[in-house]
C-alpha cells in the first residue's frame, strides 16, 4: 500500500518536481536519492545518481526522455568517431613523408570538422525544430500574408523536453572540446550519460563543461557530514531567496505586466525593478539548490552567479550573471567568429582605416552580434527575446565605442576610475540599464514591452491608492518590509562574498550556538515569512521554461 | 563509529531544538479563537464541532455552493429540522470525507446531503498530502498571520468554543446578474469524474452506510458551474450507488430563482435572496420525501429557537426584496 501511495505521489509530482523547493522534490525525491545513495556500496553510487537522474527525467517528461537519451548516444558516438579520426591522423602522419604532412593534416581536419558540424547540426537542429519552428513558421506566414501570397505553413507546437536548451549546449561544448583536443573522447558511455543528465543540473543548468563535472560525478564517494550540512545550508539559502522574496513579489509583477495601463508609469518602474529582483532571486536561488545538492554528493558545481548587481558595466554584468551561458557563448561563438580567418582579414583592413583600438572592434562587434542574437533566441522564440539580446549588444557596443572618450572625460575632470562615488554611479547606472532590459524580457511581447517602456514617460503617475490597494497584490507594508530586510541580509552576505569570504566557511569557524542560531533563523524565516499556502499560487521556476 | 554517533546525536539535538522553536512559534501564530475574524481556517465548517452533541439532523457537505445556498435556520423555521452547512470553498472529496468524519464524532445526522459540485473538484494525491501536512503542522497553515499578530496572540489564551450563528450558512446580499440563463441545454454528453473523486466518494458512502445514515445527492442552482453534462454524470453515479439525487437546476422556475437578482457573481453562487428561495423549496422537498428525523428534545428546540431570532430579524429587514 505504501508503494502504491508512493507511485501515486510520484505520478502526480511530474510538474512540481521541476521546482527544487517543492514538497515533492525536497521532502520526497531528494531524501530518497540521498538515502539510497548513502546505503549503496561505493562503486554503485555513481550508478545510483545516473539511475535517479533518468528516473527524475522520466517522471517529469515521460517519453520525451528519448531526446536526452538520443543526445547522449550521439555525443558518445560522435566523440568516439572524432577520437578515432585523430588516431588515424596520428598514424598517417607517422608513416607519411615530410612534405605530405600538411596535406594529410588538412585532410583529417576536414573530416573531423565534417563530423563535428554534422553532430552540432543534429543537436542544434533538434533544438531549433522543437523550440523555434513555430516562431519561424509564424513569421514566414506573416511575410507571405504581407506579400498577399495565399499560402501558409502549419505552425507546429512541439512539447519541449525539459532542459533541452541546457543539455544541448553541454553536448555541443563537449564535442567541440574533443574536436579541439582540449578533451579526450570518453570511452565510458555511462559517465557521459551522467555528465549530461545529472538531475539537479538538468532543470536550469548550469551549463557544465566536461572537465568541470564529469570526473567528479564519476568519482563520487560516501556522503561526508560536513558536505551534507553545508550543502543543505546552501539549499536553504536558495529556498529563502525563492520562497520569501521571488514568490512574494509575483502577484504584483503579474498584475502590472498584464495590465500596465491601469497602473501608470511609476508602477511600471516598480514592476520592472521587482521583476529584476524576482528573476535574480528565483534563478540564483535555484543555482544555490543545484550547488547545494551537488555538494551533498561531494560534487563542486560551477557557480552561475557572482553578485551581478555589483557590476560596473553591462559587459561585466554578463560575466557575473548566468556565467555558464556567457562563457559558453564566449568559447563557442565569440572566439571562433572573431578569430576566424575572415575576421582576421577584416581586423587587418579595419586597423589600417580606423586605428588599432577601433580596428579590432569591428570583428569583435560582428562576433558580439552573433553572440547576442543567439543569447536572445536561446531564451525563447519571440521578438521580445531577440530585442533583449540586441538591447544588450547595443549597450556593450556603445560601451566599447565610447570607452576611450569616457577615459578622456574622466581624466579631464580629474576623477579617478577608482573613485567610490563614481563606482557607485556606474553600479547604479548598470542596474538601471539591466532593469530596462528585464522589462522587455518579461513583457508579453515586444509591442507590450515598448508600450510599457514609453508609458514610464507618457503616463508617469501613481494609480489611485484606495484602501487595500496593496492587498490586491497580496502585499502589505509588512510584506514589503520583509522583502527589504531579507534583501538587506542577502546584500551583506554578497558584500562579504565579494570580499572573498564564504559565509558557510565563516560560520563553520564559529561556535555551535552561533552556527545553529543562523541556520535555525533561516528555517524560521522560510517557514514563517515564506509566500506559500492559502492565497498563494506556487510559481514555477522561471528559467526551467527556457 | 564515535564520530558518526557524534554527528547523529548533534543532528538529533539540532532537530529537537528546531522543533521546539517552531512549536513555540506555532503557539503564537495559531488563532486564539475559532472565529473567522481570528483567521481560523474554514471557521464556519469546523464550528460544527461546537454544536451540542447529537443535535444535527441533516448534514450538508460540499463546496461553497452549500454555504451560499442552504440556510439551516430557514429549514428550522419551515420544517423544524436541524441542519448544518459543513462546507468550504473548492472542497475536494478528500476534504469532504475529513469533515464528515470530524462531524460524526459528535453528531449523528439521519441524512447527509452531498452537494455534487465537490464531485468535480479535481485534486491530486499531493494536494491531499499537503492538506494533511498543513493540518499536522499548523505553523504552515497559519504562518501568514505574522502580519496581523496582536497582543492577544502572545497571551496564549485559547477559546475554541464559539459556534457559528448561521450554522454554516454565509449571508451575502451582493448582486451580479447572470449573462446566460440558458445553461441546462440537453445533451447526452457526460462530464468526466476523476478516479480519485470516485475513490473518495465510495469512502464517504461506506462511512454513511456503516452508520445507517441516508445520503442525498443535491445540485445547487449555479448558472456558471453547472450544465447538463454534470447532471448526466451524477445521474450515473446515483444509479450506480442507488442514492437519491435531485438537481435543483432542473427546477429553477419552480424554485422561483431570478438570475438577474438572485446571484452574487453572475450565476456561480446564489445570494441571500436566491438562497432563501432555494432553501424554501428544498425544505419542502425534504418534508415530502419520507426521510425520518428524530424528534428533538426541549433543549435543542430552545437553542435553535434562540439562534433563529437574529435570522428572523434579517428576514424582516429584507422582506420587500424576498
Amino acid at each position: 500500500m505504501i508503494l502504491e501511495l508512493f507511485a501515486e505521489i510520484i505520478q502526480d509530482s511530474a510538474v512540481k518536481l521541476t521546482s527544487f523547493f517543492s514538497f515533492e522534490y525536497l521532502v520526497i525525491f531528494l531524501p530518497v536519492v540521498i538515502i539510497l545513495y548513502a546505503l549503496s556500496p561505493g562503486k554503485a553510487k555513481k550508478y545510483i545518481l545516473l539511475l535517479f537522474s533518468y528516473v527524475f527525467y522520466v517522471i517529469v517528461n515521460g517519453g520525451l526522455t528519448l531526446f536526452l537519451l538520443f543526445s547522449t548516444v550521439c555525443v558518445f558516438a560522435f566523440s568516439k568517431l572524432l577520437e578515432s579520426i585523430k588516431s588515424k591522423r596520428a598514424e598517417a602522419l607517422k608513416s607519411c613523408e615530410k612534405d605530405k604532412k600538411k596535406e594529410i593534416k588538412a585532410e583529417y581536419q576536414k573530416r573531423m570538422r565534417s563530423v563535428l558540424v554534422f553532430a552540432i547540426i543534429i543537436h542544434i537542429g533538434i533544438l531549433v525544430v522543437l523550440k523555434y519552428s513555430g516562431f519561424f513558421a509564424y513569421n514566414i506566414n506573416s511575410i507571405l500574408s504581407l506579400c498577399k501570397i495565399e499560402f501558409s505553413f502549419i505552425i507546429p507546437d512541439f512539447a519541449l523536453p525539459l532542459g533541452i536548451s541546457f543539455f544541448s549546449l553541454q553536448a555541443v561544448s563537449y564535442l567541440t572540446d574533443v574536436y579541439r583536443g582540449t578533451e579526450k573522447a570518453d570511452s565510458n558511455f555511462f559517465r557521459v550519460a551522467l555528465f549530461l543528465g545529472f538531475f539537479p543540473q538538468i532543470i536550469e543548468g548550469p551549463i557544465c563543461r566536461y572537465s568541470q563535472t564529469a570526473q567528479q560525478l564519476w568519482d563520487v564517494k560516501q556522503i561526508e557530514f560536513e558536505n551534507l550540512t553545508k550543502g543543505l545550508q546552501r539549499v536553504l539559502y536558495g529556498m529563502m531567496k525563492k520562497v520569501v522574496i521571488a514568490d512574494r513579489l509575483n502577484p504584483f509583477i503579474q498584475s502590472v505586466f498584464s495590465d500596465h495601463k491601469e497602473y501608470g508609469g511609476i508602477m511600471v518602474i516598480a514592476a520592472a525593478v521587482f521583476y529584476s529582483v524576482q528573476l535574480y532571486m528565483d534563478f540564483s536561488g535555484a543555482m544555490d539548490a543545484v550547488c547545494g545538492i551537488g555538494q551533498i554528493f561531494g560534487v563542486v558545481m560551477p557557480e552561475n552567479f557572482k553578485r551581478p548587481f555589483f557590476s560596473k558595466s553591462i559587459s561585466e554584468f554578463w560575466t557575473r550573471w548566468h556565467i555558464s551561458l556567457g562563457t559558453w557563448f564566449k568559447d563557442y561563438i565569440f572566439y571562433p567568429v572573431s578569430m576566424s580567418k575572415r575576421m582576421k582579414t577584416v581586423t587587418s583592413a579595419a586597423r589600417k582605416k580606423i586605428g588599432s583600438y577601433y580596428g579590432p572592434l569591428v570583428a569583435g562587434s560582428i562576433a558580439l552580434f552573433c553572440v547576442w542574437l543567439n543569447n536572445g533566441l536561446w531564451h525563447g522564440s519571440a521578438w521580445s527575446y531577440i530585442f533583449f539580446g540586441m538591447y544588450h549588444f547595443a549597450l556593450i557596443l556603445l560601451g566599447n565605442i565610447t570607452a576611450p572618450l569616457s577615459k578622456k572625460v574622466l581624466h579631464k575632470l580629474r576623477i579617478s576610475s577608482e573613485n567610490k562615488v563614481y563606482l557607485l554611479f556606474r553600479i547604479a547606472r548598470t542596474c538601471g540599464l539591466v532593469v530596462i532590459g528585464e522589462l522587455f524580457f518579461r513583457a508579453d511581447g515586444l509591442k507590450k514591452g515598448l508600450s510599457m517602456f514609453f508609458s514610464i514617460f507618457t503616463d508617469f503617475r501613481l494609480p489611485e491608492m484606495t484602501d487595500g490597494f496593496l492587498g490586491d497584490f497580496r502585499l502589505s507594508f509588512f510584506d514589503l518590509g520583509i522583502v527589504f530586510v531579507v534583501l538587506a541580509v542577502i546584500l551583506v552576505i554578497s558584500i562579504l562574498n565579494e570580499k572573498g569570504y564564504i559565509i558557510r566557511d565563516l560560520l563553520q569557524e564559529k561556535n555551535v550556538v552561533v552556527r545553529w542560531t543562523a541556520i535555525i533563523a533561516m528555517i524560521v524565516v522560510i517557514i514563517v515569512f515564506g509566500a506559500y499556502g492559502d492565497g498563494y499560487v506556487p510559481v514555477d521556476p522561471i528559467y526551467a521554461n527556457f | 563509529m564515535k564520530i558518526r554517533l557524534k554527528y547523529l546525536f548533534s543532528s538529533l539535538f539540532f532537530i529537537t531544538i528546531t522543533f521546539v522553536i517552531l512549536g513555540f512559534l506555532t503557539a503564537i501564530v495559531v488563532p486564539k479563537t475559532n472565529k473567522k475574524e481570528s483567521g481560523f481556517y474554514h471557521a464556519s465548517a469546523y464550528a460544527i464541532c461546537n454544536e451540542p452533541e447529537n443535535s444535527i439532523d441533516m448534514l450538508f457537505l460540499g463546496t461553497s455552493q452549500v454555504y451560499s445556498t442552504f440556510i439551516p435556520l430557514q429549514i428550522w423555521n419551515q420544517i423544524g429540522i436541524t441542519s448544518y452547512a459543513c462546507s468550504t470553498p473548492s472542497q475536494g472529496l478528500y476534504y469532504t470525507e475529513e469533515l464528515l468524519i470530524k462531524a460524526l464524532k459528535t453528531q449523528s445526522p439521519e441524512l447527509v446531503v452531498l452537494e455534487t459540485d465537490a464531485v468535480f473538484e479535481n485534486f491530486s494525491m499531493n494536494s491531499v498530502l499537503e492538506h494533511k501536512l498543513f493540518n499536522a503542522v499548523p505553523l504552515l497553515r497559519y504562518h501568514s498571520r505574522w502580519k496581523s499578530l496582536t497582543a492577544d496572540d502572545f497571551s496564549f489564551n485559547y477559546d475554541f468554543s464559539f459556534s457559528h450563528e448561521g450554522k454554516g450558512f454565509v449571508c451575502d446580499f451582493r448582486c451580479e446578474p447572470v449573462r446566460n440563463e440558458n445553461y441546462m441545454i440537453k445533451t447526452d454528453d457526460v462530464k468526466a469524474i476523476s478516479e480519485k473523486s470516485i475513490e473518495y466518494l465510495e469512502r464517504i458512502i461506506k462511512i454513511c452506510n456503516d452508520r445507517d445514515i441516508d445520503i442525498l445527492f443535491i445540485s445547487a442552482p449555479s448558472a456558471l458551474n453547472w450544465d447538463y453534462t454534470h447532471y448526466n454524470a451524477i445521474c450515473e453515479l446515483s444509479e450506480k450507488y442507488n442514492i437519491e439525487y435531485v438537481d435543483m437546476n432542473m427546477y429553477i422556475d419552480e424554485i422561483g430563482i431570478d438570475w438577474q437578482k438572485d446571484s452574487i457573481d453572475a450565476g456561480k453562487h446564489l445570494n441571500f435572496f436566491g438562497a432563501y428561495k432555494a432553501t424554501g423549496w428544498f425544505a419542502d422537498y425534504i418534508s415530502k420525501s419520507g426521510y425520518v428525523f428524530e424528534v428533538k428534545d426541549d433543549e435543542t428546540v430552545s437553542n435553535w429557537d434562540s439562534a433563529v431570532v437574529d435570522y428572523n430579524k434579517t428576514l424582516t429587514e429584507h422582506n420587500a426584496e424576498i
